[in-house]
């Protein structure tokens, strides 16, 4: 039995794409990546498993539970992060919590204080009065008060600062090692590369691929944008890795994923103005994935 | 039960506020009844002195200032009914409409609970407000009648008043309350319900003072609890009936629509 299973899962808001035909297969114990741009279906996705939205064909379960018809059930055993959080501001970190336990017929009291202690939240203080990050921790502990068996993040990281999101990865790990399932998504390339065990990709509201991590990793672009300090001299880069060489006033953009060590030497034997190296977008990623794909 | 109390805490403050003013205004009104029957022939007189079309909007047609249970269907009761019906459609329409422009949506149906039992304890708490509302209101106004007014009142119709002007107010809740299923955008429920209410008023004044409007009567819940009418006639059954049927169906189309909603935020 999958953890979560969905079979041509499709909706339409109207005439608008939502997801179309997607099929995806949860094994229990992973960290599974869902990764695409802004608008692909991963919000989607998951309002669908959440039972927020009605699919408009296909179907979708979650411990073999089908999420129209249980999902009093299936919530249960499901923690849920949305991407952008609206947790009751007026009320009190303490009370809001009290208000989330009061769904779970079992003593999660214990648990919540232990969460609320390891995130280093203050439980009098007023929810709208809390820092971005700190709200996040709000939600964190929402979600994990129950002891999920599942855990659903959307795009959890965006807004959290380095050391917060360590702390958060920390927990999840740990949750993630006594066995909970989680279905992570984001468009943030690097977070799934750390953290997930396979990757499912979206795109346009359908699955590209699922892959394990170690097959993206190898795609591992950079986004390399270079200055001359002599305007008039031409570069050119010999090396493996190199695509989408392009030329605007003066500036060398490219993505490489070839050895950064001999790309460093080769740009060293020009006046160097000015040089990044960056994470590029996901779409940039994407599309070399694919073209790459093709040509085999 | 969890949903409720929750509800319930979240709204009092804007219960209190209400409830105090309508109660204090509906008082100081009645405070001021000495003074005008003690002028009694001349108010009278003013009265007779106003245009028939207006007389009868103001149920003047039928009831008399003089009399007080005549000063205050003319001159409170309209206050309570539409300041009570303005109060009960807003607090109804922004229970459901408030959890999605708050994105407090996706936390709450995250929770082990059917969208019928959220449904369940919103409903819950407006009809408690509305309830509490009314009994502090009129057992409020009652005792400033015993107060003020020396001697008997027809006190069955006072409570007849009372009871058809809480089940409007219900209604109005209810009509709100569905509403806010399918218009969640903060700003248009808030007018969108407010609206509708002064629409509502507009239409019984229009059903008063015109025999080819009369038909609206059967339309507008104001009319079903209009003064002139319970206090001279009594209870229409006719009027409970259509109360009846439209909140049944308003109550379980809320139901059915809420639980096959799509949330989009």
């Amino acid at each position: 039995m999958y953890v979560v299973e969905t079979e041509n899962l499709t909706k339409y808001y109207g005439r608008s794409r939502g997801i179309v035909d997607l099929n995806l297969q949860l094994r229990e114990g992973e960290v599974f990546g869902f990764i695409g741009p802004n608008g692909a279906g991963k919000t989607t996705t998951i309002r669908l498993l959440l039972n927020f939205i009605f699919p408009t064909r296909g179907r979708a379960r979650i411990f073999g539970m089908d999420c129209v018809e249980e999902s009093r059930e299936i919530k249960r055993q499901v923690g849920y992060l949305p991407g952008e959080a609206g947790y009751y501001g007026d009320m009190r970190v303490k009370d809001f919590l009290r208000y989330a336990e009061s769904f779970y017929g079992r003593g999660c009291r214990q648990r919540t204080r232990d969460l609320v202690e390891a995130l280093d939240l203050n439980p009098d203080a007023r929810i709208e009065d809390l820092s971005l990050g700190n709200k996040k921790k709000v939600g964190i502990v929402q979600a994990l008060l129950h002891s999920p068996r599942l855990l659903i993040l959307d795009e959890p990281t965006s807004g959290l600062d380095p050391l917060i999101q360590k702390r958060f990865f920390d927990l999840l790990t740990e949750e993630n090692r006594r066995g909970v399932t989680i279905f992570f998504s984001s468009h943030v390339l690097s977070d799934v590369q750390k953290f997930c065990h396979r990757v499912g990709i979206i795109k346009e509201g359908r699955l590209l691929r699922v892959d394990q991590i170690e097959a993206l990793r190898g795609q591992e672009f950079k986004r390399v944008t270079v200055t001359l300090r002599d305007p008039s001299e031409e570069l050119s880069v010999p090396l493996q890795g190199v695509r989408d060489f392009v030329r605007e006033n003066g500036t060398y953009r490219f993505l490489f994923n070839g050895d950064v060590d001999a790309l460093i030497k080769e740009l060293a034997r020009h006046g160097v103005a000015n040089l990044y190296l960056e994470e590029p977008a996901l779409e940039e990623v994407f599309m070399h994935y694919y073209e790459k794909e093709g040509e085999r | 039960m969890n949903i409720l109390r929750h509800d319930l805490a979240r709204n009092r403050r804007t219960f209190l506020v209400w409830t105090a003013s309508i109660a204090i205004l509906s008082v100081g009104l009645l405070s001021m009844y000495s003074s005008v029957a003690g002028s009694a022939t001349g108010i009278e007189q003013y009265a007779e002195a106003f245009p028939e079309t207006l007389r009868r909007a103001f149920g003047l047609d039928r009831l008399r200032l003089s009399d007080i249970l005549g000063y205050f269907g003319t001159e409170v009761h309209i206050m309570i009914i539409l300041f009570g019906s303005m109060f009960a459609i807003l607090l109804s329409s922004g229970l459901l409409s408030r959890e999605e422009n708050e994105k407090t949506v996706e936390f709450l149906l995250a929770r082990p609970v059917t969208r019928y039992r959220v449904v369940t304890g919103k409903l819950g708490t407006y009809v408690t407000y509305v309830l509490l509302f009314s009994v502090v209101v009129w057992v409020a106004s009652y005792a400033t009648i015993l107060i003020v007014h020396e001697g008997d009142f027809d006190r069955r119709g006072f409570w007849n008043l009372a009871l058809m002007t809480t089940l409007v107010l219900l209604t109005f809740a209810n009509l709100g309350f569905l509403g806010s299923v399918f218009v969640t955008r903060n700003r248009t429920v808030y007018s969108g319900a407010l609206g509708f209410v002064l629409v509502m008023y507009a239409l019984q004044v229009a059903a008063d003072v015109s025999e080819r409007l009369r038909f609206l009567k059967y339309v507008t819940p104001m009319k079903w609890a209009s003064a002139a009418d319970i206090l001279t006639a009594g209870i229409p059954g006719v009027y409970l009936v259509i109360m009846l049927v439209v909140n049944a169906a308003a109550l379980a189309a809320t139901y059915y629509a809420y639980a096959r909603k799509d949330i989009l935020l």
